[in-house]
């Protein structure tokens, strides 16, 4: 190997490690696009939704919820994942692990975020965390759930 | 006379006639092929995860079901049978060279070479059959298959093997001389596998007596908080099983390799003593952020893991000081001038030398990791595999690459395939490294999650647009510099035509400072041992204690 070509390739290493380690890249930190924490959420959806009852606006908010919060584990078209599908889910009657069976209500949805464990959906395992989404945070997340059809 | 195709007779006529068997070479020399299978399964699904960043699934990259079964398997076969085999065969290898004699057992040589071969297909076939997809670190309450486990118990059985192959001899030689010094390689490779004798208890633990009857089905739970205790009390330690091979090439075959002797053999015994003694009782550095660990037992890991940066240290001076008598030697002159005067020309050093250029940024984010506070910034994010992607990933791996370019000719009795290819291997590697983890690393001081498939989360934040792209980049280019290794190995085992000069394994002569200058209770291996064993008690028994009673209350989980 020629002293040029070391000089070159040791120079071009040296660049990296020092200039790549140690230059700060400006990046984009406008309000981050999907919310982060559930008070959040729910301002920002309130906005986006005016001055509330307007459904749509409140499905607007729900699925920003539920991109933050809730993808991970269930998916809104139809095929289950770690959990249940949202899609039909709202108003179906649904089998539960004990044998029992129970109406996917707005009252079973509310339970269900809240206290995940009381009434889990046969075939999925019991590892649903806890979710203390408020009154009206739960509220959009079923108009996002009514408007998966 | 050739040394090489010797192999395939009944001695080994290399530097030392009668020491080197056939029979007891070709399961060295085919565990270092498994070191290429298992790099180029984990390498495949290395490619497949960087792209994953920038929107190609694995599922249509390799055909998997998901993205974690492909990490998994990267998992797997890298950080066990790719450093596990390379481990066995290098230092069984130098182990003969050290102490000048066969190994004591065949059998145990050619068992280790079965183990780790069973150990491969077996977790391959359970890995590609989707059975167990819970990561290297298989973390329970996740549950795999059984035979997952048993896989994994071979693996370990294989370095044991070599762990009792490598005291037997030692003993046998001692017996022989009972006044003189352990040769210093053999030391090196004594120590190294005592080390991991001791830190592989955690794991055999957690496997035999709760995972393995756990899956069986003999237990319907079990405690995934104890069982992780268990995992990193092995699971610190390890590295340092990965990385002391590539120490033993840095101290007993580079100086010879640049032309130079090693500085000091009590220097080098005392760095060895220190691996020995402070590897395993510092794993609570990776539980800083679980419950049920007091926060004084932290601390006192966390104390520890800074005691062993310091055998590190001494490292960097032993083998800087070699390197650069051996470029003044080769007439560099100046304050750096002898950097430039070092044999860059050959692939096994140039790619060993920029494995430790890398290697100084992997430490110092070891260091980050290590501290408590600033441990709660990265941990669990994508600055973990970041760091760990400079050392493993560079400084062992690169190191085992440049090791292979002497190694595979001297079994094979191949001239080296197209050397320039092979040095470009090197440097292709180490800008990719250092672009992948460069992603990695800043990705992670964004928040990026590790052990989380990016391309498919829920959300992104800020920065993480460019962290995914170097991390694809860097990641394809170290792909590319992956290629180029096969293709000097391959070439070098199908295509060379002419045989090699390398007939002698690089050992350097005696160090400068020799082995008469060196206390000789560094050689004390029982004493040493014992000492290393109260320290594990001390830095383990207390949080045992103060975590029990286990609660065996998880059921298992398949998440995937």
């Amino acid at each position: 190997m020629s002293r040029t070509t070391l000089f070159v390739l040791l120079g071009i290493f040296a660049v990296v490690l020092i200039f790549g380690y140690t230059a700060v890249i400006p990046t984009n930190n406008e309000p981050r696009a999907v919310p982060t924490n559930t008070p959040g959420a729910a301002a920002g959806g309130g906005d986006e939704a005016g001055e509330g009852g307007d459904s749509s606006g409140a499905a607007a908010a729900g699925q920003s919820i539920y991109d933050a919060q809730c993808a991970a584990c269930h998916t809104t078209d139809g095929s289950d994942s770690i959990g249940p599908t949202w899609q039909g889910l709202i108003g179906s009657e649904i089998a539960l692990a004990d044998g029992s069976t129970v109406v996917a209500d707005e009252e079973y949805i509310t339970e269900s975020i809240r206290q995940p464990a009381a009434k889990v959906h046969d075939g999925f395992q019991p590892i649903m965390p806890v979710f203390e989404l408020n009154d009206d945070d739960i509220a959009s997340l079923i108009a996002f759930m009514q408007s998966l059809e | 006379m050739s040394s090489i195709a010797a192999t395939q007779e009944t001695t080994f006529e290399g530097a030392q006639d009668g020491v080197f068997v056939a029979e007891q070479m070709w399961p060295i020399r085919y565990q270092l092929y498994l070191v290429f299978v298992a790099l180029a399964v984990g390498g495949w699904m290395g490619l497949g995860q960087a792209l994953e960043r920038v929107g190609v699934s694995m599922e249509s990259f390799a055909g998997l079901e998901s993205y974690y079964q492909g990490l998994s398997i990267h998992g797997v076969t890298l950080a066990l049978v790719f450093t596990f085999s390379f481990a066995n065969s290098l230092c069984s290898l130098l182990t003969i060279r050290g102490f000048g004699r066969p190994m004591a057992s065949t059998m145990l040589l050619q068992g280790s070479f079965w183990t780790m071969l069973a150990g491969l297909v077996l977790g391959a076939i359970i890995l590609l059959m989707n059975q167990a997809t819970v990561l290297f670190t298989f973390y329970t309450p996740m549950e795999a298959n059984p035979l997952f486990y048993l896989a994994a118990v071979f693996l370990v059985v294989s370095t044991w093997l070599t762990l009792a192959n490598i005291i037997w001899t030692y003993r046998q030689w001692r017996a022989d001389n009972p006044d003189e010094r352990i040769p210093l390689v053999a030391f090196t490779t004594l120590t190294t596998y005592i080390m991991w004798g001791l830190a592989s208890i955690g794991i055999a633990v957690e496997v035999v007596f709760f995972v393995l009857p756990w899956s069986l089905g003999i237990w319907d739970n079990t405690d995934p908080q104890l069982n992780r205790i268990f995992f990193w009390f092995t699971g610190h330690a390890i590295v340092y099983f990965w990385l002391l091979p590539a120490y033993i090439s840095w101290y007993m075959c580079m100086p010879k390799q640049v032309g130079a002797r090693l500085f000091s053999d009590g220097l080098t015994r005392m760095t060895f003593v220190l691996f020995l003694l402070f590897s395993i009782p510092t794993g609570l550095h990776h539980q800083y952020t679980d419950p049920g660990i007091s926060a004084t037992m932290k601390s006192i890991h966390l104390v520890l893991t800074f005691v062993i940066f310091f055998p590190s240290l001494i490292t960097a001076f032993s083998i800087m000081a070699a390197l650069e008598s051996g470029g003044r030697a080769r007439g560099g002159k100046g304050l750096f001038g002898w950097i430039f005067a070092l044999p860059w020309g050959n692939p096994s050093v140039s790619a060993q030398l920029l494995a430790m250029l890398v290697f100084t940024l992997g430490g110092a984010t070891g260091l980050i990791n290590a501290s408590m506070t600033v441990n709660l910034v990265v941990h669990n994010t994508a600055f973990i595999p970041g760091h760990f992607h400079l050392t493993v990933g560079t400084a062992v791996a690169l190191t085992i690459m440049g090791v292979s370019y002497w190694f595979v000719p001297f079994m094979s009795g191949k001239k080296l395939f197209q050397p320039k290819l092979a040095l470009a291997q090197g440097w292709l590697w180490a800008l990719g490294v250092l672009t992948f983890s460069r992603g990695q690393i800043s990705g992670g001081l964004e928040a990026m999650p590790r052990r989380t498939a990016i391309g498919e989360a829920a959300y992104e934040l800020p920065g993480w647009e460019l962290s995914n792209w170097l991390t694809a980049i860097g990641g394809v280019t170290m792909a590319v510099s992956g290629a180029l290794f096969f293709l000097v190995i391959v070439g070098t085992l199908f295509l060379s035509k002419e045989p090699t000069e390398i007939t002698e394994i690089p050992v350097g002569d005696e160090p400068v400072h020799g082995p008469k200058e060196s206390w000789a209770f560094f050689d004390r291996i029982g004493q040493l041992t014992v000492i290393a064993v109260v320290l594990i008690i001390f830095a383990y028994l207390p949080t045992l204690i103060s975590y029990l009673p286990a609660t065996f209350e998880s059921p298992g989980v398949k998440v995937w």
